[in-house]
C-alpha cells in the first residue's frame, strides 16, 4: 500500500515536470524524442549552471588563505548549514500542501488505507524533495574536497551517511513548520498574510545573503577559527556534522541522535493531526459588509482584475513569481549604498560605457524572475472549461495573463532602471532610453513565459505549489528567459561598441520591440489554435 | 435553438460518440441520458465549444459554433458537472467578474443578483471567499452566475448533484420559467425520475450513439423511465 501510494505522489511530483500526455492525438515518436533531449537539455544547462556557481563557492572555502587545506570540521559544518537552508527555504512552503492539502485527500482517506501510510507517503515524497535541494549543494561541495584533498572512500561513505541524517533532520523542521502553516490556516482566516510576510521575511534575509555572498566568502575564509567557535556555540548541530563527516564515531551517534529524535517527534505530530489539518476546513473571512463593485469592466480589465487578485491572493505565487519586482528595487537602491563598488565590478569592461551595462545586467536580471505567465494559464485549472464557454476570444485571455505580469513587473521595472541610472548619473536620454529598454524586455520576457504555458500546459496538477514551483512550462521559461537575457546583454554590448551607448538602446529598443510583434502575431494566430484545443 | 447534426468526436482511436443528431427547440427541457463514458459530457464541452469535433455539425440559434463560437456562447451558459470557481474571490465578486464578461450593466446586475441570491439563500454568503463554500454553494453560485445574462440556451452537465432539496426545486423552477420565456435547456443526468418529470424530450446515449430520443411520452410509453433506460442499455449490449 505505502509503495503503492508513495508511487502516485512521485508520479504526480514529477509528471508536473512535463506536458499533459494528450488521449486527443497519439503522439509522433519523434516529437517524443524531442521532447525528452530538449527536457535532458534543459536539466543539464540548469543543473550545471547551479552546481559551478555552488562549486565556485566552495573552492573559495577548501584553502585556506596560508594555503593550507581548510579544516574538514569547519568546511563540512558550512556545508551543513547551506545544505538545510536551502532545503528548508525550498521546502518550506511547499510542505504544507504537500502534506495536508493534497487534492486527492477525500479520495484517499475514504479509501481503506490507514491515515499513517498516506501520511508516511508524503514524508518520502518531502525526503525526495530535499534530497534534491541537498544534492545541488552536496555534489559540487563533495566534488571540490575530493579534488583538493583527494578521494577517501571512508570519507565518502560518512558523507553520505550524515548527509542522510542532517536530511532526517531537515525534514523534521520543514515538517513542524508545515504542520504550524497548516495550523494557522484552520484558525485564522488571514493566515495567508502572515505566510506572505513570512516569506517575505526569507525572501529579504536571501537577498541579503546574496548581495553579501562575496563578503561572506573572504569573511569564512579569513576568520576560519572564530567562525567554526562560533558554529560550535550557537548551532551545535551542524559542528556535530563537520565532526561526523570528519571521522568522529561519537559525532556520528550524536548525530544521529540529534536528528532520528525530532523527526521521530514531528512524525507522531503529524500523525495525531493529520486526519485533523487535512480534512479541517480553511477559516474564511466573514465580511460584514457585502461590497458591489462600483462600476463595469470591460471583459479583458475584468480578467486582468481576476488574475492581479489571484496573483495577491496566494503567497507561494506570489514569492515565486513576483520575486523579481522586490529585487529590482532592492537593486537599484543598492547602486546608490555601493556605487563605487559597483563600478568596480565592470571596470573591466573597457570596449564601452561601463555604466550604462548596469542598468541593463542588474534590472534585467531581475525582470527574467518575474513570471507569473509561465504558470498562470496552468492555474486555470478545471477552471478553464467554463471560462472557455463564455464570450471570450483567446487573444483576451492571453493579453490578461501577460498584462499581469506587466501590471506588477513594469511600476518596479520603471523605478528600478530610473534609480540605477540616476545612481550610474547617466544622461537623461540615456535614462529613458534604458528605461524603455527595459520595458520592452519585460514584454518580450512576459511573452517567452506566457509561450511556455501555452505548449506546456497542467490543469490536472495535485496541488498548486507543485505546479508553481516546478512545473515544466515554469522551468522552462525559467531556463529560456536567463538565455534571452544574456543573448541582450550580449547584443547590447556589441552594440555599443558599434554605435554608442545612446544608438545602441535605441536599436535594441527596435529590435526587442520587433520581436515582441513576432510574438503578438503568434498570440493572435498559432497560439489561438492551441487556445482551441484546451480542456481539463 | 440547439441543433446537432451527425455529430462525430473521437479521441486518438476511440470513437466517443458518434453520428449523433439532436434538435432541441425552443421551449424544449431536454434530457440527456446514458451511462459513464457515454459520451454525455463530450457532446455537452462541444456544445459549448470547450470541445472541437471530427464531423458534423452544432448550431446554437441557427449560428454555427465552429464559425461564429462568441455569437453562440453569448446566446448559452454551461454549468459543468464540478463547480469550476475561481475560490480567492468573493461570491460576489465572481458574479461580477461574469456580469463584466457578459458585459451586463449595473442596474440589470444588481437586480439579478438581489433576485437569485434571495432565490438561492445566498444573501448571506456573497461576501465571503468561495473557498470557503460548501459543494452546494459553489453549484448555486455556478447557477447565479449562468444566469446572469439571462441566456437563451442552458447546457447542464449533471445540474442536480450537490443541491439541497430546496435549492434543486429551484433550479427546477428557474428551469421551467426559462422555457417558459422562450428558452431552452439541454442537460445530462443520472437522475432517471427527475429526467421523467422535469424532461419534454429524452435522448439516451450509448457508447457514443443515440438509442433512443424524442418526447417523453412516446419515449417511455406506459413504463418507467428507469426501465426504457435499462431495456435499451441491454438491448445495445
Amino acid at each position: 500500500m505505502f509503495k503503492t501510494l508513495l508511487k502516485i505522489n512521485l508520479k504526480s511530483l514529477f509528471s508536473t515536470m512535463f506536458r499533459r500526455k494528450s488521449a486527443k492525438k497519439p503522439g509522433k515518436t519523434g516529437g517524443k524524442a524531442g521532447r525528452v533531449l530538449l527536457a535532458l537539455a534543459l536539466s543539464v544547462y540548469a543543473l550545471g549552471v547551479m552546481m559551478i556557481s555552488i562549486g565556485g563557492l566552495f573552492s573559495s572555502l577548501v584553502m585556506q588563505s596560508s594555503g593550507t587545506l581548510t579544516e574538514p570540521r569547519y568546511y563540512f559544518s558550512l556545508l551543513g548549514i547551506l545544505m538545510f537552508c536551502l532545503a528548508f527555504i525550498g521546502g518550506v512552503f511547499s510542505t504544507k500542501n504537500l502534506l495536508f492539502r493534497a487534492r486527492d485527500n477525500q479520495l484517499l482517506l475514504s479509501m481503506p488505507i490507514p491515515p499513517f501510510q498516506i501520511l508516511a507517503s508524503r514524508v518520502a515524497v518531502l525526503l525526495v524533495l530535499e534530497t534534491i535541494y541537498t544534492l545541488l549543494i552536496a555534489l559540487p561541495a563533495g566534488f571540490v574536497w575530493f579534488r583538493a584533498a583527494g578521494f577517501s572512500l571512508p570519507l565518502l561513505l560518512r558523507l553520505l551517511l550524515c548527509t542522510l541524517l542532517l536530511l532526517v533532520f531537515t525534514a523534521a523542521v520543514t515538517g513542524f513548520f508545515g504542520w504550524l502553516l497548516a495550523l494557522l490556516d484552520t484558525k485564522f482566516a488571514k493566515s495567508e498574510m502572515i505566510q506572505s510576510f513570512l516569506s517575505l521575511a526569507l525572501l529579504v534575509g536571501y537577498m541579503l545573503v546574496c548581495f553579501n555572498m562575496q563578503n561572506y566568502v573572504a569573511t569564512l575564509s579569513a576568520n576560519q577559527d572564530k567562525i567554526s567557535a562560533g558554529i560550535r556555540r550557537a548551532l551545535p548541530l551542524f559542528d556535530l556534522y563537520g565532526q561526523a563527516v570528519g571521522g568522529s564515531l561519537t559525532a556520528i551517534l550524536g548525530l544521529a541522535a540529534a536528528a532520528l529524535l525530532p523527526f521521530a517527534l514531528i512524525c507522531l505530530l503529524l500523525s495525531r493531526s493529520f486526519l485533523k489539518l487535512s480534512t479541517d476546513k480553511k477559516a474564511t473571512r466573514h465580511r460584514t459588509k457585502l461590497r458591489a463593485q462600483s462600476a463595469p469592466r470591460t471583459p479583458r480589465t475584468a480578467l486582468l482584475v481576476k488574475e492581479v487578485r489571484q496573483f495577491f491572493s496566494m503567497p507561494l505565487y506570489l514569492l515565486n513569481c513576483g520575486f523579481g519586482c522586490m529585487m529590482e528595487v532592492l537593486m537599484a537602491v543598492l547602486m546608490f549604498f555601493k556605487r563605487e563598488t559597483i563600478l568596480d565590478m565592470v571596470s573591466g569592461i573597457e570596449f564601452c560605457d561601463s555604466r550604462a551595462a548596469v542598468p541593463l545586467i542588474a534590472i534585467g536580471f531581475c525582470i527574467t524572475t518575474i513570471n507569473t505567465p509561465a504558470v498562470s494559464l496552468s492555474l486555470e485549472r478545471k477552471r478553464i472549461d467554463p471560462l472557455r464557454a463564455m464570450p471570450l476570444d483567446a487573444q483576451s485571455v492571453y493579453a490578461a495573463k501577460l498584462g499581469t505580469n506587466l501590471v506588477i513587473g513594469l511600476p518596479t521595472t520603471i523605478i528600478g532602471s530610473l534609480l540605477t541610472c540616476v545612481a550610474m548619473r547617466l544622461p537623461a536620454l540615456q535614462t529613458a532610453l534604458i528605461t524603455v529598454c527595459l520595458c520592452v524586455t519585460l514584454v518580450l520576457i512576459s511573452s517567452i513565459q506566457l509561450t511556455a504555458n501555452i505548449m506546456m500546459p497542467k490543469f490536472d496538477a495535485l496541488s498548486d505549489a507543485v505546479l508553481i514551483k516546478q512545473s515544466g512550462s515554469v522551468l522552462v521559461s525559467m531556463l529560456l528567459s536567463f538565455a534571452v537575457g544574456l543573448t541582450l546583454v550580449a547584443l547590447a554590448f556589441g552594440l555599443m561598441t558599434l554605435l554608442g551607448t545612446t544608438g545602441a538602446f535605441a536599436v535594441m529598443i527596435v529590435l526587442i520591440g520587433a520581436v515582441c510583434a513576432v510574438f503578438r502575431h503568434w498570440f493572435r494566430h498559432g497560439a489561438v489554435r492551441r487556445y482551441e484545443e484546451m480542456s481539463a | 435553438m440547439l441543433e446537432i447534426r451527425h455529430l462525430t468526436k473521437s479521441y486518438g482511436d476511440k470513437v466517443a460518440v458518434s453520428d449523433l443528431s439532436l434538435s432541441i427547440a425552443p421551449g424544449d427541457i431536454y434530457g440527456f441520458i446514458g451511462h459513464n463514458g457515454a459520451g454525455k459530457t463530450t457532446t455537452i464541452k462541444a456544445c459549448c465549444g470547450i470541445l472541437g469535433f471530427d464531423a458534423g455539425e452544432i448550431l446554437i440559434g441557427g449560428h454555427s459554433i465552429k464559425e461564429e463560437p462568441m455569437v453562440c456562447k453569448k446566446m448559452l451558459a454551461y454549468i459543468p458537472d464540478e463547480p469550476a470557481l475561481y475560490e480567492f474571490l468573493t461570491g460576489r465578486q465572481y458574479l461580477d467578474f461574469v456580469a463584466d464578461i457578459y458585459r451586463i450593466p449595473k442596474a440589470k446586475r444588481e437586480e439579478k443578483i438581489r433576485g437569485s441570491a434571495q432565490a438561492f439563500e445566498m444573501q448571506g454568503a456573497l461576501a465571503d471567499t468561495i473557498d470557503g463554500y460548501s459543494h452546494g454553494m459553489k453549484q448555486k453560485l455556478s447557477i447565479m452566475a449562468a444566469l446572469l445574462h439571462e441566456p437563451k440556451l442552458m447546457i447542464l452537465d449533471e445540474p442536480f448533484v450537490g443541491l439541497d432539496p430546496k435549492a434543486a426545486h429551484t433550479v427546477k423552477q428557474i428551469m421551467a420559467q426559462l422555457c417558459a420565456e422562450g428558452g431552452a435547456i439541454f442537460f445530462s443526468t443520472h437522475v432517471l425520475e427527475v429526467a421523467e418529470k422535469l424532461c419534454n424530450k429524452i435522448a439516451i446515449l450509448k457508447d457514443g450513439k443515440l438509442v433512443v430520443s424524442g418526447n417523453t411520452a412516446d419515449v417511455i410509453g406506459d413504463a418507467s423511465l428507469e426501465d426504457v433506460f435499462l431495456e435499451e442499455e441491454s438491448d445495445h449490449v
